[in-house]
């Protein structure tokens, strides 16, 4: 195109992305989607603190809806994973502290860990910490947090982060999948007194806040990594050689879409069809979680995140080949096309993977697995064109 | 392709021999080096991955077209999740323990990778186990399991259900001195049951300490042909140079007759299909068609009663999923292969015998439904026989026909990659060895000879040889 003025000089006059201002750009949306993020946990806390001061179905709604709430800026936030960032370090051999991602969304979960479940014949077994009062006196973070780590184990816990308050709101979800419903647990579990269900029902309460209370504190160690003008993970971030940035920021976006998101999260679920083989199995919010994970990648492929919007991966790639970055931009929209498609259906994740494989759905599901497959595919071929060294955790 | 890869192989080959007699390196640059030397980078054949970092070891091989790839992925799934207590909403994950050693698969192969031992007597022991037997054999002439603790030892229960016991390490340094007068130091373990549940262990309990290996590989393992392994065989050393190749033969749990055994450190596992439900069982507690019964001794009865995730706790369409995860994980590309300080030292490799036991190059015949690892050129540094390491290495304890002094050669493909996945730099069977230098100063018995020669290197010689195996 002609270029006003410039004769045909537009490569000297055209504002050229710098590998630093996508960095710096990265480091601007992760902050403002964490702090999002801290934000929504916050409301759960305090729906959650409701729910327990007064039990009633009102506030057990409210408390499930700041749940669903706080789900989404999270899911948005996951393309900041796998590379040893405040979220998810696991590397004790430097000076980050380790990441609180296990405590956050671990899963699946050991649910008897926490509460009674049903066992196979449909009768209660009345264990986990909040029934097992000889063995757990005292419930508080440390407890809730440790339980799953004696002997010194190094794996994370999994009766924490958002899947365990998830389980202490709607309980196990033991209706079949064609009735369309989600755990059904009563609010009268958070009752105490002759009108309260199951048992212990104020050390229930207790979890349920401990819980959501840590959940708080995880975040705002997170948020706080991220926090401008501070010295934190996002100052030494910024200043890092941009190449090792992009590095992460391109691990991050290539293990969750072609990793967690197409083969951990979705083509387990569709290959063995198992009813609560999905990610949000108590609250049926699975597809919801898909969506915002697939956001996730796109919002850092386009440098954006709610009101930040600046230097991109994809301006960076279109610079070297402007077909390339159209490739990828298409392949995450189609993902998204897809997970759009079966929310707009109205079923549930759990429903759907049971159906035979030529319904609508499945393929809807099969597609959007096969568009992040070929997204992580094509954003390997960004990276060589870029100049990035990465391996996704695929 | 394949034409390609085997004429590479004969040039690789002709450059390590050449470069091995005239001990000079730069002998082999008539040959084409740049082939050459690619057709030995490509470890595992055509799949071979170039991936780097701490994901090196997670890649489906790179031949696997992209319609093979799904239960792949579904297996590295199954591989990497924490099987829950049973019952749980996750019916197909449910059933962990009662009594288990890790909660998934990658607790211990993190990353694909390596584990390790405890770092110091109070660290848990994590990514490695103990295995116990007492004198005596069980039906099928394997290790005769310890009668209230079973063939392993659990450090974990789910809730209500107790841990065996805390296995824990303690060592002690020991001081050797090469040739030329420098001074190295070993580290020797020892090991010890803390908080024992059930009393004492039974008298003579025999202990084998072994960490988990890598996961690179293991199809085009499984895929040498059995003829080409035991022809490398030599159990009465009839070529009288001191090193005895033997086959171990074990029971297979599927044909019930005892074959060939190629995986597992003492080659006690004769297929990667029953070396994975044994290990479904043993170390997470979760029952398969294969191994339907749960490891609980009748002395332990809360393990006994504990819920059970489904009989079996995993089903065959998972136990398949994790199976062809298992067979198709890439091995890694050499680095820095041509180099000159490497291929000085894979010279000083061949000439000093190391290569005698760690065979450099097989070729996997023709696998049905498995063309990937069909007709592959591979490089695994293994013989996958049986030799006798020594008393220093001895674990002591039987495993069928590998005697307490006998230890199968383990490939070394992908072993200079472990600090990148694994953080670490630690060898051999229980992990003793701090870096490779005192994994070959480790060697005894059969591989004494090649010690010896490594010890009466120069100090530039010796650094080779590592800089050799770190490329690997």
């Amino acid at each position: 195109m002609f270029a006003f003025g410039s004769f045909g000089c537009s490569d000297d006059t055209t504002e050229r992305v710098t590998e630093a201002d996508v960095v710096k750009n990265y480091a601007a949306m992760v902050s403002a989607n964490y702090a999002d993020s801290l934000q929504g946990a916050e409301a759960l806390h305090e729906a959650v603190h409701e729910l327990t001061e007064s039990p009633s179905s009102k506030s057990l709604e409210a408390a499930k809806t700041a749940w669903l709430a706080s789900r989404d800026p999270y899911g948005e936030s996951e393309a900041y994973r796998f590379y040893q960032g405040p979220i998810d370090n696991d590397d004790t051999s430097d000076d980050i502290p380790d990441g609180p991602e296990g405590l956050i969304n671990s899963w699946p979960l050991d649910e008897s860990y926490i509460d009674y479940v049903l066992d196979g014949n449909g009768e209660p077994l009345n264990g986990g910490i909040v029934n097992l009062v000889d063995e757990f006196p005292d419930i508080d973070a440390e407890t809730i947090a440790n339980a799953n780590t004696e002997a010194g184990e190094s794996e994370t816990s999994i009766s924490t982060g958002y899947h365990a308050i998830e389980f202490l709101l709607w309980g196990q979800d033991s209706t079949p999948p064609e009735d369309l419903r989600p755990g059904q647990r009563p609010f009268s579990d958070y009752v105490v007194g002759e009108d309260g269900t199951a048992e212990h029902q104020d050390r229930r309460a207790t979890y349920l806040l401990t819980a959501s209370d840590l959940l708080v504190d995880n975040l705002s160690e997170v948020n706080a990594a991220w926090l401008p003008g501070k010295s934190n993970y996002r100052a030494d971030f910024v200043a890092m050689d941009p190449k090792l940035a992009l590095g992460k920021i391109l691990l991050g976006m290539g293990s969750l879409a072609g990793g967690e998101l197409a083969h951990e999260r979705m083509q387990v679920a569709y290959d063995n069809r198992d009813q609560e083989d999905e990610h949000s199995c108590f609250s049926d919010n699975t597809l919801a979680d898909l969506r915002n994970n697939a956001a996730s990648v796109q919002n850092v492929l386009l440098g954006r995140y709610r009101s930040v919007q600046g230097a991109s991966i994809d301006d960076l790639v279109d610079a070297r080949d402007p077909a390339l970055a159209k490739r990828l931009r298409d392949e995450i929209q189609d993902a998204l096309d897809n997970i759009h498609a079966l929310e707009e259906a109205g079923l549930p994740l759990d429903f759907v993977i049971q159906q035979p494989d030529e319904d609508e759905g499945r393929q809807h599901l099969l597609a959007a697995i096969t568009a992040l497959e070929h997204f992580t595919d094509t954003l390997s071929e960004a990276a060589k064109a870029i100049d990035v060294e990465v391996t996704f955790d695929l | 392709m394949t034409s390609h890869a085997r004429s590479a192989l004969v040039l690789g080959l002709a450059a390590l021999l050449s470069s091995a007699c005239s001990g000079d390196p730069e002998g082999a640059a008539p040959l084409a080096p740049a082939l050459a030397s690619d057709g030995v980078a490509l470890s595992g054949g055509e799949g071979t991955t170039f991936s780097t970092g701490k994901n090196a070891f997670t890649q489906p091989a790179e031949n696997l077209p992209q319609a093979r790839r799904s239960a792949f992925f579904t297996g590295n799934s199954l591989f990497n999740r924490n099987w829950s207590t049973a019952p749980a909403s996750t019916t197909g994950t449910d059933g962990l323990g009662p009594t288990f050693n890790a909660r998934s698969c990658s607790t211990c192969h993190f990353k694909d990778g390596r584990g390790r031992p405890p770092l110091g007597e109070d660290e848990a022991m994590t990514t490695m186990l103990l295995r116990l037997s007492i004198p005596g054999t069980d039906e099928h002439g394997g290790p005769n399991p310890e009668p209230t603790y079973g063939d392993q030892l659990n450090p974990l229960g789910v809730l209500g259900v107790p841990g065996e016991g805390d296995p824990r390490v303690v060592t002690e340094l020991v001081e050797g001195r090469y040739d030329d007068g420098s001074v190295y130091e070993l580290s020797v373990p020892t090991y010890e049951v803390r908080d024992l549940a059930f009393g004492e262990l039974a008298e003579g309990t025999m202990i084998s300490p072994r960490v988990a290996p890598q996961m690179i590989g293991l199809g085009l393992l499984q895929a040498i042909p059995e003829a080409d392994l035991l022809a490398r065989a030599d159990p009465e050393d009839a070529d009288r140079d001191g090193i005895s190749a033997r086959p171990n033969r074990v029971w297979d749990v599927a044909s019930e007759q005892v074959v060939l055994g190629r995986f597992g450190w003492k080659a006690n596992q004769p297929s990667l299909e029953q070396q994975n439900s044994g290990a479904f069982v043993g170390d997470i507690g979760i029952t398969s068609p294969l191994f339907p019964e749960q490891n609980c001794p009748d002395a332990q009865p809360d393990c006994v009663a504990a819920p059970s995730g489904g009989e079996p706790e995993i089903d065959q369409t998972r136990v398949a999923q994790v199976d062809y995860y298992s067979k198709y994980l890439a091995v890694p590309a050499r680095r820095a292969h041509r180099d000159p300080e490497v291929l000085q030292g894979e010279a000083l490799f061949g000439q000093i015998g190391c290569a005698s036991c760690h065979t450099v190059t097989y070729r996997t015949g023709l696998v049905d439904g498995q063309p990937e690892l069909s007709e592959q050129t591979i490089h695994p540094y293994t013989d996958l026989l049986l030799h006798d390491m020594g008393d220093g290495l001895a674990d002591g304890r039987p495993d069928y026909e590998a005697n307490g002094n006998e230890w199968r050669t383990p490939p070394l493909w992908g072993i200079g990659l472990f600090k990148d996945v694994n953080g670490h730099t630690r060898y051999l069977h229980d992990g003793r060895a701090r870096n490779l230098e005192e994994a070959v100063l480790w060697h005894g018995g059969e591989g004494a000879d090649a010690a010896a020669a490594f010890k009466a290197l120069s100090r530039a010689e010796r650094d080779a040889l590592l800089t050799f195996l770190g490329s690997l």
